[in-house]
């Protein structure tokens, strides 16, 4: 009877074509190439921005097409889940025949389908089938992980398997991609990612957050102390090229002191399964400074004394001086103030007197003045966080790496052995390989294991 | 300072090298060849003591870190790590042809940050945000990647001329290179390093991101074209098992796939701005 071939439906074309690894590669590359647009044309920005950038014509263009935040456009999103249900296409259709392959026990190669890549034969005088076939075993059992043993035909089959588990190392890989997937979609759904700046002293409650509007912690955050350390130079002079800043953080809830750490840039601090970390620092405003004035006479009138901003300290006589403005940084020539003399039935008299270079002393009318040391109110600029999708994140990382080494560099190995007397008192040894990775490297293995095999019965 | 000398002397050593190289494709001497290797060793060791007295002289002036955070030392390191697979590919596989086009690729690494004058080879500090551990490992597992991907590249270009012969003379054809069969064997393989390798630069950098600014991934220009690149050699490896995507097509997909890796290394810093951009 003729059997006649039924066409396809469509669901089962339909079926073919989710699971095809052809369009694997053109999702891969379509992917690839629609990345690019997000990478020259600036993302999550305003439409005013576009305009100024790109005139308004293409502006509703690139809002139209979701380029301007396109990674989170419908149409990317589309394009990842295709490439989800292609995985799971790809998998359901071949992780069947793959398990088999990793199970595989069938010692009788003879008449079926295998693939051996390497084959040598050799003949043994005297022994009996049972006995060689008994060496061979052994000798499998000492390189290869499961033996397998039958007969057939008066003949002895033998198969040793080994790293059949690697086999399920793409599969591995591929069920990453799914945490990451699930991963992301968490974060986005439960997370929130925001920043705040705290000036020394105060206390927070609320951030703000990167997508516009505020976030109450439901707790408080003090920064307590700011510091930022300099590098210096071999000399052991300082530069302002910042080295480490750390800010020590305090949380309250209910005005209880619950946690206090110091944390800098790449330690961050945790509560609730929210991240605090150090991203920035700032000048907060400059409160006071630490002035040395000598009198007309050279002599000391004070030393480092702290004096602070619109306070009128007394000098020799009825003459006084006001610090009138103080900053950590002016015009990137360092720490300044400004002062100004007042003496009596005279016109003040005001000046900038800078700290470094170290020693900078200012004439200011009869006197010289001198500053030693701007105390300034900074405040720590923080990034808040909290991605409850983290956890399978990480999971998706460990899956991957596992996945890729097994996938890459493990090597599903099977060896056969066929053992027929050959009817003058000997037999005749078949043994055949196949390796599913580095088929050079295999080469050379079953090379040693037929010398090995042979040499077992010369002794 | 010594380093910058002895990346100097490491260079030369590599374009030496290549010269030895190309005289042995074109004359098949193995002792040629043989020098080739060992020239290209030599270069490699002097490089490998570079980056060490690097290292050591950044103790020197104060600072102390492993020299990986600048473009000087990520282009001297990417030379590094091109050789040391090259040479490991060579010692397992023993195709020396393949060493005339990629010890160019080592020179052209110290040579390009040598030359530039707005390339600066002095050690300067650290920013805070540069101070960790997972730098390390983020920028070695991704050089590491990269100089693999290098590797496949150079295979491919010489995939591209073999084809030709091969398309007048037919497979066996006698003739420079090796055939086209071994070629697409060899790029694969030198792919098949760098995914995984890459894989883990991508992750490392996650996971420092989120340590050091509380988001794994933010699409940031650097991050997006390592993905860019990442998604292309994936389509690679997943065009082998696809009927019409062998041979040519394959061999431009990994041309294309180091165009992004240097458009990654390089073009982003350069061409866009970012998070990443420690240009300097």
């Amino acid at each position: 009877m003729k059997t006649q071939e039924r066409p396809k439906g469509i669901g089962s074309r339909i079926y073919d074509f989710l699971a095809s690894i052809k369009l694997s590669v053109v999702v891969l590359i379509v992917l690839a190439a629609t990345s690019i647009f997000g990478t020259v044309i600036q993302q999550g920005k305003e439409f005013s921005v576009y305009v100024r950038e790109y005139g308004e014509t293409w502006a509703r263009v690139i809002h139209a097409l979701g380029l301007d935040d396109m990674y989170h456009s419908w149409w990317f999103e589309l394009l990842l889940a295709l490439l989800l249900v292609n995985i799971t296409a790809c998998s359901v259709k071949r992780l069947p025949h793959a398990v088999r392959l990793m199970r595989y026990s069938d010692p009788v190669f003879d008449g079926k389908p295998v693939a051996i890549h390497e084959r040598c034969t050799f003949r043994v005088k005297g022994v009996s089938a049972e006995q060689a076939a008994a060496r061979l075993e052994a000798l499998f059992r000492s390189r290869m992980r499961r033996v397998f043993r039958a007969e057939r035909d008066g003949a002895v089959y033998l198969l040793g398997t080994r790293g059949g588990w690697s086999r399920m190392g793409v599969y591995i890989t591929h069920f990453s991609l799914f945490l990451f997937a699930v991963g992301a979609i968490v974060g986005a759904r439960w997370g929130f990612k925001g920043f705040v700046q705290i000036p020394e002293g105060q206390k927070v409650s609320k951030v703000r957050l990167r997508s516009g509007g505020t976030k109450d912690l439901g707790f408080e955050v003090r920064c307590d102390d700011f510091e930022v350390v300099f590098y210096k130079t071999p000399q052991g002079l300082p530069t302002n090229r910042p080295k480490d800043y750390y800010s020590t953080l305090t949380v309250l809830e209910n005005g209880r002191e619950v946690l206090t750490k110091r944390i800098e840039v790449n330690d961050p601090l945790i509560y609730k399964g929210i991240y605090f970390y150090q991203s920035s620092y700032g000048q907060a405003g400059a409160e006071s400074a630490w002035i040395t004035v000598f009198g007309p006479r050279r002599n000391l009138v004070f030393h480092r004394k702290r004096v602070l901003r619109g306070q009128p300290v007394a000098l020799e006589g009825e003459d006084r001086l006001v610090l009138r403005d103080l900053t950590a940084d002016f015009r990137g020539m360092g720490p300044a103030i400004q002062v100004v003399l007042e003496r009596p039935e005279q016109r003040p008299l005001s000046a900038i007197v800078f700290q470094v270079p170290e020693g900078n002393h200012r004439k200011l009318g009869p006197y010289v003045v001198r500053l030693d040391h701007v105390d300034t109110v900074m405040y720590t600029g923080l990034q808040v966080a909290k991605d409850p999708g983290v956890p399978l994140i990480w999971a998706g990382c460990v899956f991957i790496t596992v996945g890729c080494l097994v996938a890459f560099f493990v090597s599903h190995r099977r060896v056969w052995a066929r053992v027929r007397p050959d009817g003058r008192g000997g037999v005749e040894v078949f043994l055949g390989g196949n390796a599913s990775r580095n088929r050079v490297a295999f080469e050379r293995w079953f090379q040693d294991l037929c010398t090995e095999a042979q040499e077992a019965f010369e002794k | 300072m010594i380093n910058d000398k002895l990346f100097g002397i490491a260079m030369i050593l590599y374009l030496v090298a290549t010269l030895f190289y190309v005289a042995y494709v074109v004359s098949r001497n193995r002792k040629v060849g043989l020098g080739g290797t060992l020239v290209a060793l030599a270069g490699w060791l002097v490089n490998t003591a570079a980056i060490v007295v690097r290292w050591i002289e950044s103790h020197q002036a104060g600072y102390g870190y492993i020299p990986l955070s600048n473009m000087y030392e990520s282009m001297v390191f990417f030379s590094w790590s091109i050789m040391m697979i090259y040479l490991v590919f060579e010692r397992l596989y023993g195709y020396r042809a393949v060493g005339a086009f990629v010890a160019p690729l080592g020179f052209l690494g110290i040579a390009v940050v040598s030359f530039n004058p707005r390339i600066s080879s002095d050690i300067q500090p650290l920013v805070p945000a540069l101070q960790s551990n997972w730098l390390t490992a983020h920028v070695v597992t991704c050089f590491f990647g990269y100089a693999a991907f290098a590797v496949a590249f150079a295979v491919s270009i010489m995939y591209l001329f073999r084809r030709r012969t091969e398309a007048r003379q037919g497979k066996d054809a006698p003739g420079l290179l090796p055939p086209t069969r071994v070629l697409d064997d060899l790029a694969y393989k030198a792919v098949a390093v760098g995914f995984p390798l890459l894989t883990l630069g991508i992750l490392t950098g996650a996971i420092w991101a989120n340590y050091a600014w509380g988001t794994y991934w933010s699409w940031d220009p650097k991050e997006t074209w390592s993905l860019i690149t990442w998604l292309v050699y994936a389509a690679y490896l997943h065009a082998r098992f696809t009927a019409g995507w062998r041979g040519v097509r394959l061999a431009w997909l990994s041309i294309v796939g180091f165009a992004c890796v240097i458009f990654t290394y390089w073009g982003v810093n350069f061409v866009l701005s970012g998070l990443h951009s420690y240009a300097g």
